[in-house]
């Protein structure tokens, strides 16, 4: 959601608000002509009748003068005289400002004053006022959410389900229920996007397909095929199946629309939404990317790691997770042809994945029994725990209860990532083996299937309780419905776009040395850094023989290796301006008298060397002598070990003795 | 041997009993050997003293032996009970030892324990820290609520015509239990829905800003900015209407400064002659096309080549061989200025400086004059002649000049000698320019048959307009609501634009007005990322435009590789001017030997070396193509492309 529109929705909403026997008036500063972002909202507040206070009339205009700067110590104006009890602004929770933060703010040190640093000011300015907006909307919200709590002593995980839909209200109560399908089971469930329609897939070819809050089937037909898994597409007129054999995509009257033939043995599958793609996982161990909204493939990529039945999607950056038999697993986007992570997570085979509604988190459980908690942005691992009987299916939910299916029970755990827990907040076992869950978007409530149909478990606490109409609306209308998939479409977001970090996009790219250097490159059309090749110039009277061109040329590579040489030794040893500020002859300052003398250490000058009243130039002239003198011994050295190799390497022992002897 | 000596070697002294009777024996079978000899097995550490003194083996020797003997085991006495001593004090020591060995280990004890529990306290701290932090929260939470002074109450079903006070209070009293006598007392400021009413639908949307239920905010907005670029694109429709009715090319126009609908232009329709005449007619009259009578004549001596009004006052300036500054009721100049004898083309006042003008010359100077001064102000040649310029009307000090050499350049009046920017696009000369009256951007005219909108600190232009018809563009006008641009042109139209191509002409609704804002937002927001960049800047050019384009910029390379052929370490040839790039968009000072081989200015006012960037980089390969007058130009309708030898038409 953009900050700009933020601020105007506020707007709205704010001035409704009716602020003590005063109206609140909300003046739009237009000082400058971009947007309604920029437009400030301020209030001040309208004396009324009072003819009294005419000083006071004249208040509203210095204020809006003085309000345009942010500082806001506006008080109130009463007519009874009486005090205001609040004065200043309406204070804003530190732990709410900080829900609503994005990112970091710009760094203002490097940028030199002008017309940027101007630009970046006025959208900081934005971005906070914003920020602190929604901080403030949030306190308007409708619904509060919460947690199921024991008596002293007694265990959350003990309550059964059948108590907690008896002590909820009747429409709640309802959301608890089991459907008994005994026949085509194990079965596999997902939810809309906004959490009205489930689809339950039976393995053996029974799909069912309803709005679960009214219990009204949509559609309800067997595929006479093995159904590996099912999933919504982005509005519930449409569903994927994976089958035995293809993809096929029906739509909300069980009327098949599709089969893809290119996407085969299809086992697991995951929706992005933003990227209209559904990506799928296949036996033959590929990962496949479907447009939906053209109906094209856009990636396919062989990932090399044998049967792939363990996906999960990161819902903050549309990265795929994918577990694989030898305890990794695996990151993906559609844009690269290699993971963009491989993490070894555990010791056997990797069961399930599931990763947190903040995209901070991945949940994985192993065939070594064991529940890993991992910090997604630094790949580490958070805590171990160990399950008895290790779990099959994992799913977290809005805001981070981890349900685990194992056997034919289901645990749900709270706050896995922060303290570490010794026991479920809720516990419900069922009627079978259980095969899937998926927490419903929106509700509370856990939907598990298994091999003996389907169970709705509550679970106090597990999803957002305020919706955001124009995101996901549970309570659409046909029409809203429509509209919302036109707009959805439009802001469809390119696979390409897909990465670690989706916020990159909004980042400055800040150009590498290298980089400046290429643009200034093709910019002025030579390399001013390159270095001419040296071309002997023709001399007369036979002084250009071969010889003696190889000669120059010789040299003048000799020069250029000293000279590199020492620009080596000065940039590894010397403090640079310690050296070299020896073009100017002036008494040295104490500070640099210092770093003079820790120049000298870095080149084994001796300190005593170093006089009280010492110029640049002479420090200079020794460290200079220093440098020389290094430099030569170095290139002695060199020499003899040249003369050495080639000696050694002809055999010619009398003239390596006579070498010898002249040294 | 004194005690503290033996102490010192008490693990020799065997070996020292051991030499003494050794020593005689030997002594006893070897009288002859001398006392030297007998003297080297003893080590150093034996003192004359020890050693026997004489060499003869008689009783006093052994009576002597003795008492050594003697004198040793007294001492070993005394050794040995120093010994006792020493044990009695070690032991003494270990006691203590074990007994401070014991201490330390109740010391260890207890400090685990303390540390225990001061670690459960630390605990306990950061919990009641937590504790004390989160009711910290919700007082503030409940102070933010208090001071809003309202309530919300939500779920209260909605009657067609209700009376939402009476609501309220029902609600209050069945729901929440409160006695009615209160509730009665309950007085209400105001009580209202949330949202406005909307058929059909709820009142307001239920929103919730948490950023975790709008994953992908920065490539949405980037989407959403791709897709209002390209709308931008569909949408750029800038052409408005053609106004006809001259039967010659335009060659003035005037805006009105009070009316929007009103637009003065003036032709040549056809005749040519000099009648060195100022008309002043009034604009009160019926604009039905009417023949009308002037309400004054004058008759000049030479004939008139410009004239503007001021923007206040009744006075008005005309510009011949000489500026001259007019009352509207006087029939004689109140002032004329003259500085170099030649026919001046354009003058200009300003219109926040009122008493402040400028004038262009054909001899490619802009002369700058004061009003109230009897000599002009301030002069600047340039190495081409300017057409037409144009003060800028927020920024009094600054005007721009539109010039032959198919550049437009912006002065500073206070600095001539350097331009403040010099604005290139143009593939021909600048016939004339006008600013927008935001003083931010202006809009020029070129006989490349193409009108441009340069921002006015940008070196290059934002649009270009052009049509298959319009050919040499004469003069250009910016309207004063800021919307509009008239250009007039060579085949006798004038043309209406839009000044931002894409905008949607006529009476926005709100949400459309709201969505037009959101989409300016993000486009500045993205400006920058070269995808949308490139789709904005993208533009059709009419083929010879195009055509001259890349030609001047293969000129412009050629002329950057002839002035800087060298690499910059070879710039100590160069002496006294630093390293020598030229940015291709940059202007820079030549070398100075290189200064009579370029298309040079003729007069540089200040001996300031920068003063000749204006002419460096941009030399035009003929300098009198475009004549000033517009009757030659109509006449001909042939157009050559620079660098072709057609020469002057």
């Amino acid at each position: 959601m953009d900050q700009s529109h933020q601020v105007h929705v506020f707007g709205r909403i704010w001035s409704s608000s009716v602020h003590g026997v005063h109206v609140a008036i909300y003046c739009f500063d237009y000082n400058d002509d971009d947007s309604i972002s920029s437009n400030a909202l301020k209030r001040y507040f309208n004396t009324g009748t009072n003819r009294e206070e005419t000083p006071a009339k004249k208040k509203p205009v210095q204020k809006v003068a003085k309000n345009a700067r942010g500082k806001k110590k506006s008080k109130k104006i009463v007519i009874s005289g009486k005090e205001d009890p609040f004065v200043g602004d309406v204070p804003v929770p530190a732990g709410k400002l900080e829900k609503f933060s994005r990112g970091e703010k710009n760094e203002l040190k490097n940028l030199s004053r002008g017309r940027l640093k101007d630009i970046v000011i006025k959208s900081e300015e934005n971005t906070s006022l914003a920020q602190k907006q929604a901080a403030r909307y949030d306190l308007l919200l409708p619904e509060e959410a919460g947690f199921l709590e024991g008596d002293d002593g007694e265990d959350t995980c003990t309550i059964s389900q059948e108590d907690i839909a008896e002590a909820v209200d009747i429409t709640a109560g309802s959301k608890h229920f089991n459907l008994t399908l005994n026949q085509f089971g194990p079965y596999q469930l997902d939810y809309t996007s906004n959490g009205r329609h489930l689809i339950l897939g039976g393995r053996r070819g029974h799909i069912a397909a309803m709005d679960w809050h009214t219990k009204q089937l949509l559609c309800e037909i067997n595929v006479m095929e093995t159904v590996n898994d099912i999933k919504w597409l982005h509005t519930e007129t449409m569903f994927a199946v994976a089958q035995k054999k293809w993809l096929y995509i029906y739509d909300n009257q069980g009327i098949e629309l599709h089969c893809l033939k290119k996407f085969n043995d299809v086992l697991r599958m995951e929706f992005l939404p933003y990227h209209f793609l559904l990506a799928t996982a296949s036996a033959t161990g590929f990962l496949q990317y479907l447009d939906i909204s053209v109906g094209k493939e856009v990636n396919a990529i062989n990932a090399k790691c044998g049967r792939l039945d363990v996906m999960a999607q990161n819902p903050q950056n549309a990265i795929i997770h994918l577990g694989h038999p030898t305890g990794t697993v695996t990151l993906w986007s559609p844009s690269q042809k290699e993971p963009l992570v491989k993490m070894l997570c555990h010791r056997g085979g990797v069961r399930s994945v599931a990763v947190d509604n903040t995209g901070t988190y991945m949940v994985t459980s192993g065939l070594d029994r064991k529940l890993k908690v991992f910090d997604v942005r630094t790949f580490q691992a958070l805590k171990s725990y160990v399950l008895p009987a290790g779990s099959s299916s994992l799913s977290i939910s809005q805001r981070g209860l981890l349900a685990c299916g194992s056997g034919n029970t289901v645990q749900v755990y709270k706050n896995v990532w922060g303290t570490p827990v010794n026991k479920p907040y809720m516990a419900h076992s069922v009627k079978g083996s259980v095969w899937g869950v998926r927490y419903c978007p929106f509700e509370d409530v856990l939907g598990i299937g298994h091999t003996n149909g389907f169970s709705s478990m509550l679970v106090p606490g597990a999803g957002e309780a305020n919706f955001d109409a124009l995101e996901s609306n549970p309570f659409h209308s046909v029409k809203q419905r429509q509209e919302w998939e036109v707009k959805a479409l439009l802001d469809k977001i390119q696979p390409e776009l897909i990465s670690l970090d989706p916020s990159l996009l909004g980042k400055v790219d800040k150009a590498t040395l290298e980089q400046r250097h290429k643009d200034k490159v093709e910019r002025l059309g030579y390399d001013p850094l390159s270095k001419e090749k040296f071309i002997p110039r023709k001399k007369m009277k036979g002084r250009s023989s071969s010889g003696s061109t190889q000669k120059r040329k010789k040299k003048v590579a000799y020069d250029e290796q000293r000279n590199n040489d020492i620009r080596l030794i000065i940039g590894h040893e010397v403090h640079l301006d310690g050296v070299f500020g020896f073009m100017r002859s002036k008494p040295v300052s104490a500070s640099h008298r210092a770093s003079l003398r820790s120049s000298c250490m870095a080149v084994g000058m001796p300190q005593e060397l170093l006089p009280e009243a010492v110029t640049e130039d002479s420090v200079a002239h020794s460290v200079q002598e220093l440098i020389q003198q290094a430099v030569e011994s170095r290139e002695k050295a060199k020499k003899e070990q040249m003369i050495k190799e080639k000696m050694t390497a002809l055999g010619n022992r009398k003239a390596l003795d006579r070498f010898k002897k002249s040294e | 041997m004194n005690s503290e000596d033996s102490e010192e070697n008490l693990e020799t002294l065997q070996e020292y009993i051991d030499r003494y009777f050794e020593a005689i024996v030997m002594k006893k079978h070897q009288n002859t050997l001398s006392p030297a000899k007998d003297g080297t097995p003893s080590s150093k550490r034996t003192r004359p003293a020890d050693s026997p003194g004489s060499t003869s083996p008689t009783g006093k020797d052994f009576a002597n032996i003795l008492d050594s003997i003697d004198q040793r085991l007294s001492s070993f006495d005394a050794r040995l009970s120093l010994v006792e001593i020493l044990h009695c004090e070690f032991k003494s020591l270990r006691e203590s030892l074990e007994f401070s060995q014991q201490q330390v280990e109740t010391l260890a004890a207890e400090n685990a324990s303390l540390r225990d529990s001061v670690k459960s306290l630390k605990e306990h701290m950061t919990h009641l820290n937590e504790e004390n932090k989160k009711i910290k929260e919700t007082i503030i939470d409940l102070q933010a609520r208090s001071m809003r002074d309202n309530l919300v109450f939500s779920g209260i079903p909605e009657s067609a015509e209700e009376d939402t006070e009476a609501t309220v209070k029902t609600f209050i009293k069945t729901h929440l239990k409160i006695p009615e006598d209160s509730v009665r007392n309950i007085r209400f400021e105001r009580i209202h829905r949330l949202g406005a009413k909307r058929p059909g639908a709820q009142r307001l949307l239920p929103r919730n800003y948490d950023p975790s239920l709008h994953p992908f905010d920065v490539p949405r907005e980037y989407t959403r900015a791709l897709n209002a670029t390209k709308l931008e694109r569909v949408f750029a429709k800038p052409f408005v209407a053609s106004l006809d009715g001259h039967r010659d090319g335009i060659n003035c126009m005037a805006k009105h400064n009070r009316s929007l609908s009103t637009l003065l232009s003036g032709a040549c329709d056809g005749e040519v002659g000099d009648d060195k005449i100022i008309k002043h007619w009034s604009m009160e009259g019926q604009l039905n096309g009417a023949q009308e009578e002037p309400l004054n004549t004058i008759l000049g001596k030479t004939v008139y080549t410009g004239i503007d009004h001021h923007w206040s006052d009744g006075i008005f300036a005309t510009c011949s061989q000489q500026v001259d500054i007019w009352d509207e009721h006087r029939s004689s100049p109140i002032r004329s200025f003259s500085w170099g004898a030649d026919s001046i083309t354009s003058v200009k006042f300003n219109l926040s400086e009122t008493h402040v003008l400028a004038s262009c010359a054909s001899d490619r100077s802009i002369i700058v004059y004061d009003m109230r001064q009897a000599t002009p102000l301030k002069k600047v040649i340039m190495d081409m002649r300017t057409n037409a310029l144009c003060w800028n009307p927020m920024e009094a000090f600054i005007f721009t000049s539109a010039n032959e050499d198919y550049n437009l350049y912006t002065f500073d009046m206070r600095y001539l000698d350097t331009p403040v920017k010099v604005h290139m696009d143009h593939v021909s000369a600048v016939l004339d320019v006008d600013y927008s009256p935001t003083g931010k951007e202006f809009v020029s005219a070129s006989f490349d048959k193409s009108i441009r909108i340069f921002p006015a600190d940008s070196g290059r232009s934002r649009e270009v307009y052009h049509t298959k018809r319009m050919q040499h563009v004469i003069c250009v006008k910016w309207s004063m609501d800021n919307k509009y641009i008239l250009s007039g042109s060579d085949e006798m139209n004038i043309r209406l634009w839009k000044a931002n191509a894409s905008e949607k002409l006529g009476v926005l609704t709100p949400r459309e007005k709201a969505a037009f804002n959101y989409n300016q937002k993000l486009k500045d927001k993205f400006q920058h990322h070269p995808q949308i960049r490139r789709i904005s800047r993208h533009r059709h050019l009419p083929k010879p435009i195009f055509s001259q384009i890349k030609e001047a910029r293969i000129m412009k390379e050629a002329r950057r590789r002839k002035f800087c052929p060298l690499p910059p370490n070879c710039s100590s040839r160069m002496e006294g001017c630093s390293p020598f790039y030229i940015h291709p968009d940059e202007l820079q000072v030549p070398p100075n030997d290189l200064l009579t081989a370029l298309p040079g200015v003729a007069e540089v006012p200040a001996v300031h070396s920068e003063a000749l960037r204006v002419s460096l980089v941009f030399a035009p390969p003929s300098t009198s193509r475009c004549g000033g007058s517009a009757e030659g130009q109509g006449s001909s309708g042939i157009w050559a492309p620079p660098g072709s030898d057609h020469g002057p038409l």
